[in-house]
């Protein structure tokens, strides 16, 4: 038997990303409580699935060439990669940097 | 006539095996290096996210240079069944040198990183060495039976024990041990849902 607070309703909606604020409530004091068929329900795919919700992030297809590509060409430059659709993404502070430092060059 | 060269690739994918492709990727291997990346890349901007109070240009950045970082280090990762392990060490210290990681989501991002790699080695930094001791203790703290409390920490806080020598000291079977700490593992992620949805994800 599984149970009754962590069950297949409320998982579909932490999945769907509509869970109601008292239901987050109920289950988050349910969850500090020794319940084992949580942990029964937790160990298999629903589990995957939640963290796989609550705990990843996504990319979409160019933004993941583009990081890949940034990361792989530190590698060696031997070593091929993907070519990136677009430049490397460059860190936010390695902008402001660059903007700044020109600031400080003579415009003529 | 010939299958579409990446038809055959994604039909590889899934039997490719993590340590394999450590190795390969050591040796400059640019496809093992995607399929690494490929693999654990949600995972990683997850952690960035919450890092960063789930601001995402901010945890691209970040997950850019955890990658930067692990690519460049990997040729000095002996151990490469360890690679997930290693690398959510890796955006630990990212987040934390970059001030991302604040102590309002310290908890939940050592619960996540325990659970990545509940097995890992005792971590070298001590904030993370303490992070991952005090993840292990709130798990433990929710756990009605004494004696798993005892396996999870004889293995799991200083100094460790193996699965063999928890068996010896407690005089149980070893396969009490490890089946022991599965119930373990998955009380780690009830804990993790738990911090999560109080972080409010979802």
């Amino acid at each position: 038997m599984g149970c009754p607070v962590l069950n297949e309703d409320r998982i579909d909606l932490i999945l769907r990303g509509t869970l109601p604020g008292p239901d987050r409530a109920q289950l988050i004091a349910h969850l500090a409580e020794p319940c084992e068929q949580c942990l029964n329900t937790l160990s298999g795919p629903a589990g995957d699935e939640l963290l796989d919700r609550l705990a990843t992030g996504k990319l979409d297809a160019a933004e993941a060439d583009q990081v890949f590509a940034a990361a792989a060409q530190t590698v060696s430059p031997a070593a091929p990669t993907h070519a990136p659709s677009r430049a490397p993404r460059r860190p936010r502070w390695a902008v402001r940097v660059g903007r700044s430092g020109s600031r400080l060059l003579p415009s003529s | 006539m010939s299958p579409a060269p990446r038809l055959v690739a994604i039909e590889d994918a899934p039997q490719r095996d993590e340590a394999g492709d450590v190795r390969a990727a050591q040796r400059g291997d640019p496809a093992a290096l995607r399929a690494l990346f490929d693999r654990h890349h949600r995972a990683v901007l997850g952690y960035c996210l919450l890092a960063t109070g789930r601001d995402r240009d901010r945890a691209v950045d970040l997950l850019q240079e955890t990658f930067c970082r692990a690519f460049q280090g990997l040729g000095g990762l002996a151990a490469p069944e360890r690679f997930r392990g290693w690398l959510f060490s890796i955006a630990a210290n990212v987040c934390r040198t970059r001030g991302a990681q604040d102590e309002r989501r310290r908890r939940v991002l050592d619960a996540v990183q325990l659970e990545q790699d509940p097995d890992a080695a005792v971590p070298d930094d001590p904030a993370e060495r303490e992070g991952r001791i005090a993840a292990v203790q709130r798990v433990i703290s929710h756990l009605p039976d004494p004696k798993l409390r005892q396996i999870v920490q004889l293995k799991y806080c200083e100094p460790e024990h193996t699965t063999r020598e928890i068996a010896e000291m407690l005089a149980i079977p070893h396969g009490t041990v490890t089946v022991r700490l599965m119930r373990f593992r998955a009380a780690i992620r009830r804990e993790l849902c738990r911090a999560l949805l109080e972080e409010g994800v979802a």
